[in-house]
């Protein structure tokens, strides 16, 4: 945790919602558009400081996840981006996770602007739940189902292709 | 069922502070965004969760339907195909109209029992948006149709991606600035419009060539060609980025357009290279440095080349590659080359090479050539192949003569894997093999693979022989698949 004001323009600080402070290199944040901004943005005024960036809505947590994913990637940063160990990291990455984790993952990715992480939570979200049903997505997912018997079956025939 | 409730007791634990819908607490737009990564079948199938997931499929950006797995119905299923139709039209006119996101992908894949003129519609209602993926298949057309692409659906594409057989219309004065992969799959390039469809028809002489079409596309990364007729005539790549290319005779292209013709290739960026098609007269190729993959089929037919100019069109592709790490080359290129006189250049990068023995060709002809023009191979795959009746009869004719000659410096300070495909232990493979235990220093492991169509019953013998070989690596393992 020691950052000097010399090391500013390598390093940031980051805030979590839970005040937990991290030190993160440059090129890590680089990964999340939200930091990579702010960081544009005080190099720009040419600032010494050490660059504070809070992250209201983020956990440590959460937190934590996006930027062990952010350095990952900062190290393949100028690969290809079709990098089969890299996809095959990923993988492994999401595989750990509950539904719960998986989600806040996605709303942090999002807020941070991290879009790789973002599309990678949503495409392994949806791959997850394409091959139930909808008893199992409602249970898994604790969706209550508020329709009427009738009005379900109104919605089916509706859009008979697709319950097939 | 079981897993299910496993992870409901493993979700209890964490959710003290969390919601407890989990999912519903993302906002539309992501669940939007997850919705996109499905099929849209299955997108829409969630409208039946809840009310909140009721109108949720509308913010997805990609539509993608995809009704191959009904066009096959099996019998006696009662609903018959025409049903199926009904519904599958039903479902897309209505998603299509319902849309209220920006739609940036596209996908289409149906058979010939759609009207094309309903699937121009749906294509060109998606095209109003700005479709940066746009992927049409059509499968088991009988008769070819007129797919026409105007400026305001090229000018946003990344991804084009066309499977059937689509008679391609694109004017001349239209370009796509951004597209970086594209596949054409059955596409023709020119012909009289269809039967069925042929409104938007303009004379062929607007419309670009297969050639046009590739000069306007500066940002190309990936290129499949397969099984498309573009009238036959020279061909041009030039796309300076090009990452991977594949041209792809297919099954539905035709035979001879490549007859008297030439080939252009300056692809600087060109990593991967799949070549699958017919022998063109000739190759002019400027700069594949920085190929690293090559895999080289090819047909020609003896009637169409004098000896001399078959050996020299495959060796003018060949030579092309030289830069690459890994070479692989059919029976085909190998029969070609052996019919007139050739001298392989030096490919100072190949690490890994693969041949495929062709028919009248023995190792004898070849083998040598390639491996003292291959100064860094490691790994070595000799495909045996096609089994010739006269080497059945008298398979000790074919001996090895290699072993008389000087060893290449790569067998013996650098080749560390040999691979023998359809190995047969014949005679002249038995050489072989001796030849190369006794010659490869540093050799890690030889690989046989028995050809399967002979009878198994010698091959233990055999083994027990070949492991009792002198071995110049003592480390070196043979194994037997």
């Amino acid at each position: 945790m020691a950052s000097s004001s010399s090391s500013s323009l390598s390093r940031v600080v980051v805030k979590s919602s839970d005040n937990n402070l991290f030190v993160v290199n440059k090129k890590v944040a680089s990964q999340s558009q939200l930091l990579k901004q702010c960081i544009d943005n005080m190099e720009e005024k040419g600032t010494n400081d050490v660059i504070l960036i809070p992250l209201s809505n983020v956990t440590s947590n959460i937190l934590t996840l996006v930027l062990e994913y952010c350095e990952k990637h900062a190290d393949f940063a100028d690969d290809d981006n079709n990098n089969q160990e890299l996809k095959q990291w990923d993988h492994e990455f999401l595989k750990k996770f509950d539904y719960a984790t998986l989600n806040s993952l996605t709303m942090a990715a999002d807020y941070m602007v991290t879009k790789s992480l973002l599309n990678l939570c949503c495409q392994f979200i949806a791959d997850s739940i394409k091959d139930l049903t909808v008893q199992q997505i409602r249970q898994i997912f604790d969706i209550k189902n508020d329709f009427t018997p009738q009005e379900e079956a109104d919605i089916k025939n509706e859009n008979a292709w697709a319950f097939r | 069922m079981g897993i299910s409730r496993r992870k409901r007791k493993t979700r209890r634990k964490l959710e003290d502070s969390e919601s407890r819908d989990i999912i519903s607490s993302l906002p539309d737009e992501l669940l939007g965004k997850i919705l996109s990564c499905l099929p849209t079948k299955y997108a829409v199938a969630t409208t039946v969760l809840s009310s909140r997931w009721k109108n949720l499929y509308k913010h997805t950006t990609t539509l993608d339907f995809d009704d191959s797995t009904y066009l096959y119905p099996r019998k006696n299923l009662g609903n018959g195909r025409r049903n199926d139709n009904a519904s599958f039209r039903e479902f897309v006119n209505k998603v299509l109209g319902e849309c209220k996101s920006k739609i940036s992908k596209f996908r289409l894949k149906c058979g010939d029992n759609i009207e094309f003129y309903l699937i121009h519609d749906w294509i060109n209602a998606v095209f109003t948006h700005k479709i940066a993926e746009f992927e049409l298949s059509v499968l088991d057309m009988r008769i070819p149709c007129v797919l026409q692409l105007c400026k305001l659906n090229c000018e946003n594409l990344v991804v084009l991606r066309l499977d059937g057989e689509l008679i391609l219309r694109v004017p001349k004065s239209v370009t796509f600035p951004r597209l970086q992969v594209l596949v054409f799959k059955g596409i023709m390039f020119h012909g009289s419009s269809s039967i069925r469809f042929n409104a938007y028809c303009k004379s062929s002489s607007d419309n670009h060539s297969l050639n046009g079409i590739l000069l306007g596309c500066p940002l190309l990364k990936e290129l499949v060609i397969e099984g498309c007729d573009w009238n036959g005539g020279d061909l041009y790549f030039t796309n300076p980025l090009l990452r991977s290319l594949t041209f792809h005779a297919g099954i539905g292209g035709p035979l001879d357009q490549l007859n008297g013709c030439t080939i252009y290739m300056d692809l600087p960026n060109l990593v991967q290279f799949n070549y699958f098609e017919c022998l063109a007269e000739q190759y002019e190729i400027r700069n594949l440095n920085s190929v690293r993959e090559a895999q080289v089929d090819i047909h020609f037919n003896d009637d169409e080349f004098e000896e001399q100019d078959l050996c020299d069109a495959i060796l003018d592709l060949i030579t092309g590659v030289y830069c690459c790490q890994s070479l692989h080359l059919s029976s085909q290129c190998l029969e070609a080359l052996t019919s007139g006189e050739f001298e392989l250049p030096i490919f100072r990068n190949l690490t890994q090479l693969t041949l495929a023995l062709g028919y009248d060709v023995s190792w004898n002809d070849v083998l040598l050539d390639f491996l003292n023009s291959s100064p860094s191979l490691e790994s070595l795959t000799l495909v045996q192949g096609f089994l010739q009746r006269w080497q059945c009869s008298q398979p000790d004719d074919d001996e090895f003569l290699i072993k008389d000659e000087e060893v290449p410096p790569c067998v013996k300070f650098r080749l560390k894997f040999i691979n023998i495909k359809d190995f047969r232990g014949f005679k002249g493979e038995m050489q072989m093999i001796i030849y190369f235990l006794e010659n490869a220093n540093i050799l890690e492991e030889m690989v046989l693979h028995w050809d399967k169509r002979k009878r198994a019953k010698k091959f233990a013998a055999k083994e027990e022989e070949i492991l009792e070989l002198a071995k110049s690596s003592e480390s070196c393992t043979i194994a037997f698949k």
